[in-house]
């Protein structure tokens, strides 16, 4: 504690406050820590904050069967960046091990006159969530999103060019782990 | 943390290939998609925020092949699943500020009287026992009063300067911060609230002693 409000520039570390938490450190670094904390307001909210969320994420859950479906949809979510990087290139799609029916896609296809489409597909009994994905036609991410709605309209802040050809997809995450995929729909914005 | 823990930790950060290593990780996730579930449901805005916070921080950890996990060290002595929340929450407070910027000044002017209006409060608390009837009023800010309380501030803070850390933490989480007695035990580590009453009634004395052995006290302000 201090008559200034200006903390040293020292903060302390995501492991110095979950050591601290854990009673942990080594008293000179208690010590440092300690000190850099009456100092720094900013660091107390940490400490506060952290301790406040360690103390909800241990609290016994019923909703254990939602973290499962999660753990699922993580894994599928980052399938694209757990393929080795000297595997052949990867589509912009995610995959379960059993090839699904595929996912109805509504649209867009093909010519569109608006530069903020409405990306739509059907609904899948038992879908947890529902992730899209849009790219260039060179497979750029422009855009994704989570949700369990079945319809998605391209955000303001996304701009979309005219005479430029996109791809999109969206995959349902089924509450059994597995997938379905609308693959690959290509769209092109009207000049 | 446990042994298990660190075997599994082991596996993802040093696996002998790629498909050992995509195992390892999601045995991980699997492990703990609770506890950052949890993290990112503390932030509120509904299902879908949430589940882009929990797709943000399995992102973020796993890019740079496990950069921020191997900021985890197993010899630290912090169980990996506080270190995992602290630094999901980091992850949390990075994604909702990459999505609506950072929402408050580190300190702005009313934050910086309510931190003078606090510190008065230490201020006033080690003159009250002593005589708070004599100090000058706040309300009648004439000058003498206003010198009398600017060098017996000056003293207290030097006072306080002084003190061990684990006092002035104290101190702070007490006066800066409101905690209640109950709130710092938990989070310092004292037994119990009533452990916070007396560290802190101590510490109190032993400023107001300091402050009278240099002769400040309520009738010299």
């Amino acid at each position: 504690m201090s008559d200034s409000t200006v903390p040293s520039e020292y903060h302390v570390t995501d492991l110095e406050i979950a050591t601290y938490l854990d009673r942990r450190l080594p008293p000179e670094q208690l010590d440092r820590v300690e000190a850099h904390l009456a100092e720094c307001p900013d660091c107390r909210d940490e400490l506060l904050a952290a301790r406040g969320l360690i103390r909800r994420v241990r609290r016994p859950r019923k909703l254990a069967a939602v973290a499962a479906v999660a753990a699922t949809a993580a894994i599928v979510l980052l399938l694209p960046i757990l393929v080795p990087r000297d595997a052949p290139a990867p589509q912009p799609q995610l995959r379960s091990p059993v090839q699904p029916p595929p996912l109805t896609a509504y649209g867009p296809v093909g010519e569109t006159g608006t530069r903020v489409p409405t990306f739509v597909w059907a609904a899948v009994p038992g879908a947890a969530s529902y992730r899209l994905t849009v790219t260039q036609e060179g497979g750029e991410s422009v855009w994704s999103a989570n949700g369990t709605d079945t319809a998605r309209t391209l955000p303001d802040s996304v701009a979309l060019h005219s005479g430029a050809s996109y791809w999109w997809v969206a995959d349902a995450l089924i509450a059994n782990g597995t997938t379905r995929s609308t693959g690959l729909r290509g769209f092109r914005i009207s000049e | 943390m446990s042994g298990a823990m660190a075997f599994e930790l082991q596996h993802v950060l040093h696996a002998a290939d790629p498909a050992a290593r995509d195992a390892a990780w999601q045995d991980l996730v699997a492990r703990h998609s609770r506890l950052l579930l949890s993290v990112c449901r503390a932030y509120g805005r509904g299902h879908d925020e949430t589940m882009e916070r929990y797709a943000y921080i399995l992102e973020k950890l796993y890019e740079g092949d496990c950069r921020r996990l191997r900021e985890f060290q197993p010899d630290s002595g912090a169980r990996f699943s506080t270190w995992l929340t602290v630094a999901a929450r980091r992850l949390c407070l990075d994604h909702i500020r990459i999505l609506y910027g950072r929402s408050r000044a580190t300190l702005d002017p009313g934050t910086a009287d309510r931190h003078r209006a606090i510190r008065r409060r230490l201020a006033d608390s080690i003159g009250a026992d002593v005589d708070t009837d004599l100090l000058p009023d706040d309300g009648v800010d004439s000058a003498e009063g206003q010198t009398i309380r600017n060098e017996r501030d000056a003293r207290l803070w030097s006072a306080v300067a002084a003190l061990p850390p684990r006092d002035r933490l104290l101190l702070a989480l007490r006066f800066d911060d409101d905690l209640s007695a109950a709130r710092i035990a938990d989070l310092i580590g004292f037994p119990t609230a009533f452990h916070v009453y007396r560290r802190l009634h101590a510490v109190l004395a032993g400023l107001r002693a300091v402050l009278e052995g240099q002769g400040v006290d309520g009738q010299s302000g």
